[in-house]
């Protein structure tokens, strides 16, 4: 690890100025990714700065009725949190097998969703990608089978690394964003494509309204491993037809996937297995893989597939 | 994988050298020191006291032990040099590959008639990839050719029972395959195709007696006709290993305050030898074990070999009971006199010396070693012949699920029937028997080396994306050891490893229907298969 500077901000504000810095200067929340990232020669910021302390540590209930989640709460207390519990469960499906309980120990909301691309092209010092200012993307016709099959029209074609924003994007959260230009709210959809020179405070949950959720994650290990593929789906119900829905697939694009064309399928129609089975078809319609990975495809499907039946409650294994 | 990398710290006394190193031949590892850095052997001395794993990977001193005893000279200060897990991924060895293209005949009723296979492997560059094939059963007539092919990638090393699990899966799956086309169920198949029964050729009692513990009866023939994504199956598989002892000397040491210290320059890799040597010399004593101090893994003590074939056990057990009984009969000539007895009318046990047949004319240990003076009882002894012999064998049943919808493998049980001869320590060989099967779980389902096709580089040398079995990853492990004392010591350390794969792709082949040959089994290769099968074809 190259030596660096570590300035321990204790203030929203103090975290933005020390940020603001003529070098290279990165926010340090759990640790989990970035120091990793450093040890390994990814990334040799010259200051770190720990916005743990900066940063809300809690989770408290809107005026409108929804939730609001600090950045520097810990997965693990996401997780054990009774009332986000119960009106957001695919939430903490979602927290619940993220890598190890280590690791959700440690690991902040704001630090998973920042979290940096698990390409093992990205992730080695000797591969430098389109990622890390170099001309090309090694995945396209190297090892590939980890990567993207849905937006794969370039540069980049990693898989979004976070399971909470999967979650957060399907019942349609906004990000509290502050940077030297002042603070301001985001669709949590957007955020994922925007340049990342501001610090994440909060996550603004609305209220879920009358919603059926579900989630599922495909796992070729059951701990220390990423998924596969995983979906949430938020259903605004009308009696049992589903009046409209969010479907968002993880792990399978660079940023969080939500899918037009499963949305539409479920639209109008009863909750029932033939209406999961059209919606997963309908999602997987426009995959486009890559060379190594189209075994993709029939996960993400089956993970479509069973996220829409979990929130019919119809089981599913 | 080792969880310690290679690694070592070297310090320089003059010409003299220590070097703390992880490694499976003190001895072994001390004669290289002195050979690569062109120095007397007596000026060397290697000491291993605990180390995590080497599973035939750690014998030499290496490139890093090298530049670790050289910094350390040119530093004149102890030096400290571990590889990382990159490094370890990229310097340290790994299992050959292995590859075949086998044509084989079998009768309507289940015999056996030949084997025509060809195969490949690769160790590297210029490295032997050979492996045992076909594997066990016995085809009447066989031809086999096999080609070395040389690829510019990491050098192959000796892993836990080289060349058997390679060697075992080929010739495995394809009995199963064999077993499907006469319409006999897989275990009824191998027992009419095993080598008969003799003490190191105990297949057919395995079969049969696993197969009723295991619950085989409740096997389906191949496809799961359950409705639902999740399949059930069943597989089995049989192996066997060599073992045996050799060379080992020992030291034992007998002092007036009853104190007793055995002496033996072998290593434990995490195996339990400290332990096994702790038991024997305190079970020939007729003490507790907390009475005997045992000292290994350093070249100051007496030598024995590296630990390498499951030799270690079969090598130290018979040379410290040897060197136990000879300190022993030199105590009994010492406290004879004393009893007024002659000495081999004494036996020890519990504690106690004294007269055979009458426990109460006699000393307790202590007290008949105050009459050791200031004379002590030191003796040198060795390995001999009858104590200890050679080859094992062993059968594993796996019950597994498959999801057919993502393709991904979940082991739910596996039972492992499996003998080592004497077994001195029922904990310490259990352990052996329950980490084998966990690192075969590895080989079946996770572990891959994974060059990037266009530059060769290993794309996975870590521990996220080079995958290892978690506990929830671990299934249920049932064992029988099979104890057979008349046959002496035999190790145990490598054939557990060799079935479990084999047994678990036969179980998977049970579950679907559709035949994966090839490992690990990632969700991308069955759900392949199952495409394939989908499709009209295997
Ligand atoms: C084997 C393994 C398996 C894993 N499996 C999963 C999984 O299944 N799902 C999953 O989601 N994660 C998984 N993880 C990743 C893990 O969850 C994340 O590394 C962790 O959540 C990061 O949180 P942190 O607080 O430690 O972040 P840090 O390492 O502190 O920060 C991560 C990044 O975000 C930036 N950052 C931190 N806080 C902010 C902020 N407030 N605003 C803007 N940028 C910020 C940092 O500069 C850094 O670049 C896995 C990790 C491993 C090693
Ligand atoms: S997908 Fe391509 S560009 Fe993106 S991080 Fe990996 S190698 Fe780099």
């Amino acid at each position: 690890m190259k030596a660096f500077a570590y300035v321990n901000a204790t203030s929203e504000r103090d975290a933005v100025a020390a940020l603001k810095f003529d070098g290279i200067a990165l926010p340090l929340a759990g640790g989990q990714d970035l120091l990793a990232r450093m040890k390994d020669y990814i990334d040799t910021p010259e200051r770190v700065v720990n916005v743990k302390n900066a940063l809300d540590r809690t989770a408290a209930p809107t005026s409108g009725g929804g939730w609001r989640i600090g950045a520097s709460m810990k997965i693990v207390d996401l997780l054990e949190h009774a009332d986000i519990g119960k009106m957001y469960p695919a939430i903490i499906a979602a927290a619940t097998d993220i890598g190890t309980p280590q690791i959700r120990h440690q690991g902040t909301v704001g630090g998973n969703l920042n979290q940096r691309p698990r390409c093992w092209y990205f992730r080695n010092e000797e591969f430098v990608c389109y990622k890390k200012g170099g001309s090309r993307c090694f995945a396209v016709n190297g090892e590939n089978q980890y990567h993207a099959i849905f937006g794969n029209d370039g540069p980049s074609h990693i898989v979004h690394p976070s399971s909470l924003a999967v979650p957060f994007v399907a019942y349609g959260a906004t990000f509290r964003v502050i940077g030297s230009k002042g603070e301001r709210e985001v669709a949590a959809a957007e955020y994922f494509t925007m340049p990342d020179d501001e610090l994440l405070t909060h996550v603004m949950l609305p209220a879920p309204g009358n919603v059926k959720t579900g989630h599922y994650e495909v796992r070729y290990k059951a701990s220390h491993d990423w998924p596969l593929a995983f979906t949430t789906v938020v259903l605004a119900m009308n009696g049992g037809i589903v009046q409209s829905g969010r479907v968002v697939l993880g792990a399978v694009a660079p940023v969080p996937w939500r899918s037009k064309p499963a949305e539409d399928a479920l639209a109008g129609k009863p909750l029932n297995e033939a209406t999961a089975a059209a919606a997963a078809e309908a999602a997987v319609s426009e995959a486009k893989p890559m060379s190594g990975n189209a075994y993709k495809v029939p996960i993400a499907r089956t993970a479509v597939k069973r996220a829409i039946l979990n929130a019919a409650g119809i089981k599913t294994v | 994988m080792c969880l310690e990398t290679h690694g070592a710290v070297c310090e320089w006394d003059g010409d003299q050298l220590t070097a703390w190193v992880t490694t499976q031949g003190v001895h072994q590892c001390a004669q290289q020191f002195a050979q690569s850095l062109g120095i007397p052997q007596s000026n060397v001395r290697v000491i291993t006291q605990y180390m995590g794993g080497g599973f035939g990977s750690k014998f030499a001193p290496d490139v890093q032990g090298l530049i670790c005893a050289r910094l350390a000279k040119l530093a004149n200060a102890p030096v400290k040099l571990m590889l990382d897990r990159k490094e370890e991924h990229l310097d340290t060895g790994n299992r050959p590959s292995a590859f075949a293209q086998i044509r084989a005949g079998v009768t309507n009723d289940g015999k056996l008639t030949a084997f025509d296979g060809r195969s490949w492997g690769t160790g590297g560059a210029g490295a032997n990839a050979n492996f045992p094939l076909p594997y066990l059963y016995q085809f009447p007539n066989r031809r086999r050719v096999h080609t070395d092919v040389y690829i510019n990638a990491g050098q192959q090393r000796a892993m836990r029972a080289p060349g058997h699990p390679q060697g075992c899966f080929l010739t495995e799956i394809l009995m199963d395959e064999l077993a499907d086309r006469v319409k006999i169920d897989p275990v009824e198949f191998r027992i009419k195709n095993a080598p008969p029964k003799a003490p190191n050729q105990m297949w057919v009692e395995y079969f049969q007696q696993g197969a009723r513990q295991f619950g085989w009866e409740k096997r389906h023939p191949t496809g799961d006709p359950a409705p639902g994504p999740i399949k059930a199956g069943m597989g089995v598989s049989a192996h066997l290993w060599g073992g045996g002892g050799r060379g080992t000397q020992a030291h034992v040491d007998i002092t007036s305050d009853g104190a007793v210290v055995v002496r033996c320059g072998t290593q434990d890799l995490g195996t339990g030898t400290r332990t096994l040597v702790t038991i024997v010399a305190a079970e020939t004593l007729g003490l507790p074990t907390s009475a005997v101090k045992a000292e290994i893994g350093d070249t100051n003590y007496p030598f024995s070999p590296g630990s390498g074939g499951s030799t270690t056990a079969a090598s130290v057990s018979p040379a410290i009971r040897i060197t136990s009984i000879k300190a022993l009969d030199a105590l009994f000539a010492r406290v004879a006199p004393v009893l007024g007895t002659a000495p081999g009318n004494l036996v020890a046990e519990s504690g106690r010396i004294h007269v055979k047949g009458d426990p109460t004319k006699g000393l307790a240990w202590k007290d008949a070693c105050k009459h050791l003076g200031t004379e002590p009882i030191t003796v040198d002894g060795q390995w001999g012949e009858g104590l200890s012999s050679s080859g094992t064998s062993g059968v594993q049943f796996a019950e597994v699920t498959v999801d057919i919808e993502t393709g991904v493998v979940r082991i739910k049980r596996i039972l492992a029937m499996q003998d080592c001869g004497l077994i001195v320590d029922k904990l310490t060989a259990e352990s052996q028997v329950y980490g084998g099967i966990i690192a075969a779980i590895n080989f079946a389902l996770f572990e891959d080396r994974l060059l990037d096709r266009v530059t060769g580089q290993m794309v996975n040398p870590n521990m996220e994306w080079y995958l290892l079995a978690g506990m929830s990853d671990i299934p249920t492990i049932d064992i029988v050891l099979n104890n057979m004392p008349e046959r002496g010591v035999i190790g145990i350390g490598e054939p557990p490893t060799v079935s479990t794969a084999s047994a678990i792709a036969n179980a998977v082949r049970n579950a679907t229907g559709a035949t994966i040959r090839s490992l690990p089994l990632h969700p991308h290769k069955v759900l392949a298969a199952l495409e394939q099968q989908k499709a009209g074809g295997t």
